[in-house]
């Protein structure tokens, strides 16, 4: 190795062990709740504690699987993720785009006041919200957890997708409008195409979100039927007989599957769109 | 005319589907109120015992009596809403909402959902229907609040002293029946990584605040001689400040003088205890006998043991709860509930919670033969310990307020090493602070 080559390296290594320590922060944590997971219920809690399981067993992720009410409430925490996003969306992207190229009177003061509603606590609005949902008697009901949760999203989304379509010159707009396209037409047709990566950003955001709200769900629909994955994660805790440490840690591992596969999936999209405003003209 | 209109203009698929939800929408009005006229009633039973949890014996026992019900009861179905908190519940009752129509609440929590006018007080419906009011372990009177009886008893628990027999028998130590023994007997236990006794002064696996400490130390401690917490409001403690201080005091010398508790037990609650015992890094502790199968069947085994939990005095009174079941004002079927909640507490459908463990609060359970065949020696056992040393008292109505006061106080005594009298004065200061905020 070259002297500059040892040099360059000597250089580097305290940025290397600082990132490995990082890591090791980071993800010791992650390796400990993994190594629980396939462990027996005694060896979870056997002192001294070791990393390595023995017996090594998936009974967990056998439980998990096999729980009678796992199945519904994936398939509610899919529901209320997806469906909060699109509706967040179908929103957002008209109000982001008129936004960005209409120019109005009350415009800014509009703008701001759609921020700072996402600045108010949720736990703020969960008594008035549980009253009025009651009163109409809208309680359990899935649709309105989806209203619920993207009425949160919608402000942010209102806001990227403002930022997003700015980057567009509006020129686009102007010939299509000179071609007889309208509105929706040029919205859907040539600025939706040319925002797609922050698009993808504000869905992996928002589904990263919804997927792990717990409060939502627990507060205005209590029914066993119609929780969701945090939920029943929270109710582990609250075990009559005691936290099943080997349960607990393989449930919280499958219900983070789907969000970190989403985000592999769609993480060359999501790192363009967070970075797509950053360069103007 | 119409045939030939309808061959030209056969119809679209958007109208043939509008038809059709049409339809349902005009049928299924007519199909819930068939229902309803029939005299079939869906009532909603909110418990912490969750109907899947394949892993609780009470779960399924609570299962077996819910179809018993439905069975003897045919126009009534049950529909279980898991509440591990009480908290929705409670929200429930506070909001006037119709369900869910039949709750279990703790005694410690009674008070604070009778306050709240949404519950239905059934002095007249236990007449009516000539409840017995002696067929209990302690009788019904003693669960009464306010002005009544705004529930029926389903079980009862009393803290009890769960320990580890090879720890005691390597240490050369028995079950301590005093908290002088406690103090000795402890300080030999804690070495080598094990606690000797443990005290929980943390919040974990509660539902706010130190409710280890306050239920399975404090409540009895406090009122083992006087027999009175809290007053009839639950808002005024009746203990003294020198009853609180000689509280404190024993506090402080187990995890101090005594060498019986380690400091790292400063932030433990009922999940460190619970797993502590299990894993045979806690020797002993004061703890809810409803968690002894979990301990055992958990890592504990036939190591596990209990004995009647240590007092002032070797046969001093301890405070007594449990569950009781109550019907919603604002419930649209309270005959039906009615119905539900006699049932659940009778002696047939008691037997049946027997075999889940609950040490269950109708006295015939024990003694009659038919009745008690699905109840151990251990229950048995427990049963004669609520009614030779348990009490019921008054508990607050800010209860997680008082127990979180309760808990910082005695965590800042022992780590400052500051005076129980102190910590009286702390503690009884944020606690009037919360009253004066909730009035």
């Amino acid at each position: 190795m070259t002297i500059a080559a040892q040099q360059s390296m000597r250089m580097r290594l305290p940025a290397w062990l600082s990132a490995a320590a990082f890591v090791l922060f980071v993800a010791g944590p992650l390796v400990w709740a993994l190594s629980t997971s396939l462990k027996t219920e005694v060896k979870a809690v056997a002192f001294p504690p070791v990393i390595l399981p023995d017996p090594l067993t998936f009974q967990a992720y056998i439980d998990v699987f096999t729980h009678k009410t796992f199945a519904i409430e994936l398939f509610n925490s899919v529901l209320y993720a997806t469906g909060s996003v699109v509706v967040a969306l179908l929103v957002g992207l008209p109000a982001g785009y008129a936004a960005a190229r209409f120019h109005f009177r009350g415009k800014n003061f509009l703008m701001l006041t759609i921020l700072a509603t996402s600045m108010v606590p949720g736990v703020a609005l969960l008594v008035p919200t549980y009253y009025l949902l009651d009163s109409l008697g809208l309680l359990n009901n899935e649709f309105v957890i989806i209203v619920i949760s993207a009425a949160r999203l919608a402000p942010q989304t209102v806001w990227f997708v403002q930022n997003f379509v700015a980057t567009v010159p509006v020129e686009i707009d102007e010939a299509a409008l000179v071609d007889g396209a309208t509105r929706p037409q040029i919205l859907v047709r040539l600025i939706l195409p040319l925002i797609r990566p922050g698009i993808a950003a504000i869905a992996v955001l928002g589904m990263i979100t919804t997927w792990n709200d717990y409060i939502t769900v627990a507060v205005f629909a209590p029914d066993t039927l119609k929780r969701t994955l945090q939920v029943a994660l929270v109710n582990q805790v609250f075990d009559a007989v005691g936290i099943s440490w080997s349960y607990t840690m393989a449930f919280s591992i499958v219900a983070s599957i789907p969000v970190v596969l989403i985000f592999l999936f769609a993480q060359k999209w999501f790192v363009a769109g967070l970075t797509a405003g950053t360069v103007k003209g | 005319m119409p045939t030939r209109i309808l061959a030209t203009h056969p119809p679209s698929l958007r109208s043939v589907m509008l038809s059709a939800l049409a339809a349902l929408l005009a049928i299924a009005p007519l199909a819930s109120s068939a229902w309803a006229q029939s005299g079939n009633v869906e009532i909603t039973f909110a418990t912490f015992l969750d109907p899947n949890n394949k892993n609780e014996p009470r779960a399924a026992a609570q299962s077996k009596m819910i179809e018993a019900f439905e069975k003897a009861h045919p126009n009534i179905k049950v529909k279980v809403q898991v509440d591990p908190t009480q908290q929705p519940s409670m929200r429930a009752l506070r909001s006037k909402t119709s369900s869910p129509d039949v709750m279990r609440f703790t005694n410690f929590t009674m008070l604070e959902a009778a306050k709240t006018g949404s519950l239905v007080k059934l002095d007249d419906l236990i007449k009516r229907d000539k409840v017995s009011e002696t067929d209990w372990l302690l009788p019904l009177s003693t669960g009464k609040v306010l002005d009544g009886y705004y529930g029926l008893q389903q079980d009862f628990r009393i803290p009890v002293l769960l320990y580890r027999k090879s720890l005691l028998q390597k240490a050369g130590v028995t079950p301590p029946k005093t908290w002088d023994e406690v103090c000795a007997a402890g300080g030999k236990l804690n070495k080598d990584n094990v606690v000797g006794y443990a005290v929980p002064l943390g919040s974990g696996g509660g539902i706010g605040g130190a409710q280890p400490l306050a239920e399975n130390f404090f409540s009895s401690m406090i009122s083992e001689e006087s027999g009175t917490y809290f007053d009839a409001e639950g808002k005024k403690p009746t203990w003294s400040k020198q009853d609180f201080v000689r509280f404190a005091q024993t506090i402080k010398d187990l995890y101090g003088k005594c060498q019986a508790v380690p400091q790292t037990n400063l932030q433990a609650g009922y999940t460190e205890v619970h797993d502590g015992l299990r894993a045979g890094t806690v020797a002993m502790s004061t703890f809810g006998l409803f968690r002894y199968r979990a301990i055992e069947s958990g890592g504990a085994g036939d190591d596990l043991a209990w004995a009647p939990p240590p007092a002032y005095k070797p046969d001093g009174k301890n405070v007594v709860y449990g569950f009781q079941l109550t019907i919603n004002a604002n419930s649209q079927f309270k005959e039906q509930a009615w119905q539900f909640v006699k049932f659940m507490t009778s002696p047939e459908a008691q037997a049946i919670a027997a075999e889940g463990g609950e040490v269950v609060a109708r006295a015939s359970v024990y003694t009659n033969p038919e009745l008690s065949k699905g109840v151990t020696d251990r229950q048995k056992a427990w049963a004669q310990l609520v009614k030779d040393r348990g009490q019921f008292v008054n508990y607050s109505i800010l209860s997680v307020n008082f127990h979180q006061a309760l808990g910082d106080a005695m965590q800042r005594m022992v780590l400052s090493n500051s005076t129980p009298e102190a910590a009286y004065d702390e503690m009884t200061a944020r606690y009037n602070e919360a009253v004066r905020k909730a009035e």
